[in-house]
């Protein structure tokens, strides 16, 4: 029944994009002369030009979308990485290259598209440690950590010995500035008082989420590089 | 450059600059991320969330034409 359901409604998303498509709800195409100054203003700087650009593409999303539509990844998800690839494409297109725009635009939302499925396929071959791999004898949930070599706590517990005040402050050097702001704040270094993502979020006057997201990737990121440097 | 300051479709944050699409502002900061961003990190996952928002509105929006 649940697959009956999943396949229904994977159908109507699909026939919901189609009927946007074709019912012009998507800005229609700029004319060639209508691009061709938008292109010249955003030459010279004009933003406006850029959006104007930008959105009168969006109907090329759903047509490459459409394309890659096979039930793997949400519709919905697809059109958010197809405008990614929009974006990028009129940022980096150039007139005297000679190529159309929509010819180039397409070729970087497919790109972009095709990168995120790569990315995808990758992934599913990648293990966590605490992913769930079976059942002890006593029913209880054994996970990849609990039967490697060494005791979980262990690990943990040297993981964190290395990570010293030396190795933070030399690691540092690898994020972004904003990255870097969020994660002095948070742990209040070097000596200062730890901060909320929410008290980060206000001084910075960006959403709690965003603090969030941040902080997760310059943990990955130092993570990453203590790993680096521990070799 | 925006005549109001607008809320940023990412980071939420009160711009009067950046990309306007269907109505909503992405910042340059939030902007330039993105488009640096690589596709298994982490951040992408949430500037592909944030953008859903588009294509709810673009669905919810009644089938009258171009805006």
């Amino acid at each position: 029944m649940s697959l009956l359901l999943s396949l229904s409604l994977l159908v109507r998303e699909f026939t919901v994009l189609v009927s946007y498509v074709k019912n012009q709800t998507f800005p229609q195409p700029l004319a060639k002369r209508e691009e061709h100054e938008a292109l010249l203003r955003f030459a010279s700087g004009d933003k406006d030009a850029r959006n104007t650009l930008i959105e009168h593409n969006l109907r090329l999303v759903a047509h490459v979308v459409k394309k890659y539509d096979n039930g793997v990844t949400d519709t919905d998800d697809l059109v958010s990485i197809g405008t990614i690839g929009l974006i990028k494409g009129i940022e980096s297109f150039r007139v005297e290259r000679g190529v159309r725009l929509a010819t180039y635009a397409a070729r970087c939302i497919e790109n972009e598209i095709l990168m995120h499925l790569r990315s995808r396929k990758k992934r599913r071959r990648d293990m966590s440690l605490q992913e769930p791999i079976g059942q002890d004898k006593e029913g209880n949930e054994v996970s990849l950590i609990d039967i490697l070599g060494s005791d979980a706590d262990e690990v943990i517990e040297d993981v964190a010995f290395r990570i010293d005040r030396e190795s933070i402050y030399t690691g540092l050097k690898v994020l972004e500035p904003r990255e870097r702001e969020i994660i002095w704040a948070r742990f209040g270094l070097p000596y200062g008082e730890e901060k909320t993502q929410r008290e980060i979020a206000k001084a910075m006057g960006i959403s709690r989420s965003y603090v969030s997201r941040i902080e997760k990737r310059a943990i990955e990121k130092l993570q990453e590089q203590f790993r680096e440097n521990a070799r | 450059m925006m005549e109001e300051e607008q809320c940023c479709l990412i980071c939420e944050a009160r711009v009067r600059e950046g990309i306007v699409l269907l109505g909503h502002t992405i910042c340059a900061d939030c902007e330039q991320e993105m488009i640096h961003t690589e596709v298994d990190d982490e951040l992408y996952a949430y500037f592909v969330e944030k953008l859903r928002t588009l294509w709810f509105e673009l669905t919810m929006r009644p089938e009258t034409g171009t805006p």
